[in-house]
């Protein structure tokens, strides 16, 4: 969708032109929160999602988003998950005070070498999900990155939980197969 | 995966989050409930800036929700519905006028060929020829062979949707085992009434009686596909291993283990029960799909496959959906399904539909031959799968 699209929805009717953008975008923002916000709860990242669409409604111009809104969305979502991210570890009691003693000693914790490891693994790990084709590929992602229950995906799917159960057992078995051809032992996911 | 879990894709870059996006989705109660909380704080922030909403009038109207079912469903169901209304009282005509003479024109061709011929060399010869044409189908016969018998294959398919059971059908309540409690789902499991036992969530099940022609009793409904699919047919195969669970009460629990397996179908006291599903057939009237091909493979004297293929567009998006059977003469001189299959996916303007020298089905395999399949043959697997335990 376009901003100028959008923005002709809106002249009709507010909530249908919020409507569709959430229809059409919520499946991207909901995968840049959860991604950054996956330590938290549901309900915290839902809280999340629903925070980047409020904004994304609320500060629209069409004078700045003429063309595709993902990039301004995308944005958006990116720097709410963040916020998010701040407020909910300063809850945790995870922040701490840059006067406290310890800090000099506080590595910065990236890793460089490993960063570049784990991001060659993803893009193998994402290709092998792909390759097993859908349903399967939803049910691995949706069962073990976005920790569904096989009710729940199979409410997505339009499937029975049994089968659900069924598929998701034969494709993970089917991934570590795809991964050791691959050179990826189990563990190393 | 050490713990069961796909954590290393956390604080990915942008282009695995794209990787993920098709695989993101969430139910529609879900998205509903977020899309209000979003546009309740919407309106507090515009309230806050002192702007208008613009909603007052439009709050009214809302309430329409937008199902984004998997692409393949509709013209599964779509395919599945057509056949359903296709099958009939014709082909049964046909069969048993036009079938049954063509049979005997074919006998005294053969006979006519065999006392012409003048020595015995050429008379076996000639006679394996006369065989061949007498015996094989012809393209008329094998296609209503397919919508006779495809309409009843897929009555099993369906047997869960809704109008196979009476409004007030009876119906006895189980607990399944369901998964170990995870206390984010909390909220989910309330809400469809499962209980928890330590660290494990029973799940509810209500099996309904079907209240459906030839559907009364195993043997009966036995009886009724046994015309129609070989023995090994995997519907049959499926038929013989449904459950009884007469020993059982209400409120009982049948399945204590996540490596057990919950049946779709079951008898109790002598008759069938199943779960109801609240399925719909997508409304293609007006917008009929388009037959590309429908014709027969591998034919010979005593086994054939029909597939056919359909074109439809959906939201801008072209799919094509296969169907084929496997037909086999049997020993008593009928024909029955041996195998079904089912094809769909996006059309691909590089494949050639129509013009085949092979099915569709028999290209295709692994994942993609049963991408429709997950209904009957995790079915069929789910009771194999029981009886091993």
């Amino acid at each position: 969708m376009t901003g100028a699209e959008y923005s002709l929805l809106l002249q009709k009717s507010t909530r249908e032109a919020h409507e569709m953008l959430f229809n059409e975008y919520y499946s991207y923002v909901c995968a840049i929160a959860f991604n950054r916000l996956r330590s938290y709860s549901n309900e915290d990242i839902e809280e999340c999602i629903s925070d980047i669409f409020a904004e994304v409604f609320f500060s629209f111009s069409v004078e700045y988003t003429k063309g595709d809104m993902k990039g301004y969305i995308g944005t958006i979502a990116k720097r709410r998950c963040i916020d998010r991210f701040r407020k909910l570890s300063k809850d945790n009691g995870t922040v701490f005070s840059v006067d406290d003693e310890n800090v000099p000693e506080i590595s910065s914790g990236e890793n460089i070498e490993e960063e570049s490891e784990k991001s060659e693994l993803r893009r193998i790990l994402i290709e092998c999900i792909k390759a097993l084709g859908e349903p399967d590929s939803t049910i691995i992602i949706q069962k073990f990155y976005y920790k569904k229950t096989s009710h729940q995906i199979a409410d997505i799917l339009s499937m029975k939980p049994s089968g659900v159960r069924m598929r998701c057992k034969r494709a993970a078995d089917k991934l570590k197969e795809a991964l050791a051809k691959r050179g990826i032992k189990e563990d190393a996911i | 995966m050490k713990k069961n879990d796909l954590d290393i894709l956390k604080n990915a870059d942008d282009d695995i989050i794209e990787e993920l996006v098709p695989f993101t989705n969430d139910n529609e109660e879900t998205k509903k409930r977020v899309f209000e909380m979003s546009e309740k704080k919407y309106n507090s922030k515009m309230e806050k800036a002192g702007r208008s909403t613009g909603n007052s009038n439009d709050t009214m109207t809302f309430g329409v929700e937008k199902y984004s079912r998997p692409k393949w469903y509709k013209p599964l169901c779509t395919a599945a519905a057509i056949v359903l209304l296709l099958g009939g009282a014709g082909t049964v005509a046909f069969m048993n006028n036009n079938f049954s003479a063509g049979r005997g024109q074919s006998t005294q061709v053969e006979e006519r060929v065999v006392s012409e011929a003048p020595t015995e060399a050429v008379t076996e010869e000639a006679t394996e020829a006369a065989t061949e044409v007498s015996a094989m189908l012809s393209e008329d016969e094998m296609k209503a062979l397919f919508e006779e018998y495809s309409a009843v294959y897929d009555g099993w398919v369906q047997v869960n949707f809704y109008e196979n059971f009476a409004p007030d059908g009876e119906a006895i309540n189980f607990w399944v085992y369901g998964e170990t409690y995870a206390d984010i789902n909390s909220d989910y499991y309330n809400r469809i009434g499962a209980k928890i036992e330590g660290d494990a969530v029973y799940y509810p099940i209500t099996y309904t009686k079907l209240n459906k022609e030839h559907y009364g009793s195993i043997s009966e409904l036995k009886e009724y596909l046994g015309q129609y699919m070989t023995p090994d047919c995997e519907i049959m195969t499926y038929i013989d291993k449904i459950e009884d669970l007469s020993d059982f009460n209400d409120g009982d629990t049948i399945r204590n283990s996540p490596d057990e397996t919950i049946p779709d179908v079951i008898e109790y006291n002598g008759e069938l029960y199943a779960e109801k599903r609240e399925l719909s057939f997508y409304d293609d009237s007006n917008n009929p799909p388009e037959v590309i091909s429908n014709r027969s493979y591998e034919v010979s004297e005593n086994s054939f496959e029909w597939e056919r293929i359909q074109k439809r567009t959906i939201d801008a998006h072209t799919y094509i959906d296969a169907e084929n059977y496997t037909f086999r003469k049997c020993d008593d001189g009928r024909w029955r399904i041996s195998k079904g299959r089912f094809f769909g996916s996006e059309y691909d303007d590089t494949i050639d539909y129509t013009n085949r020298k092979g099915s569709l089905l028999n290209e295709k395999n692994g994942n993609a031959v049963d991408y429709f399949m997950t209904k009957d043959t995790t079915a069929a697997e789910d009771i194999e799968n029981t009886t091993t335990v």
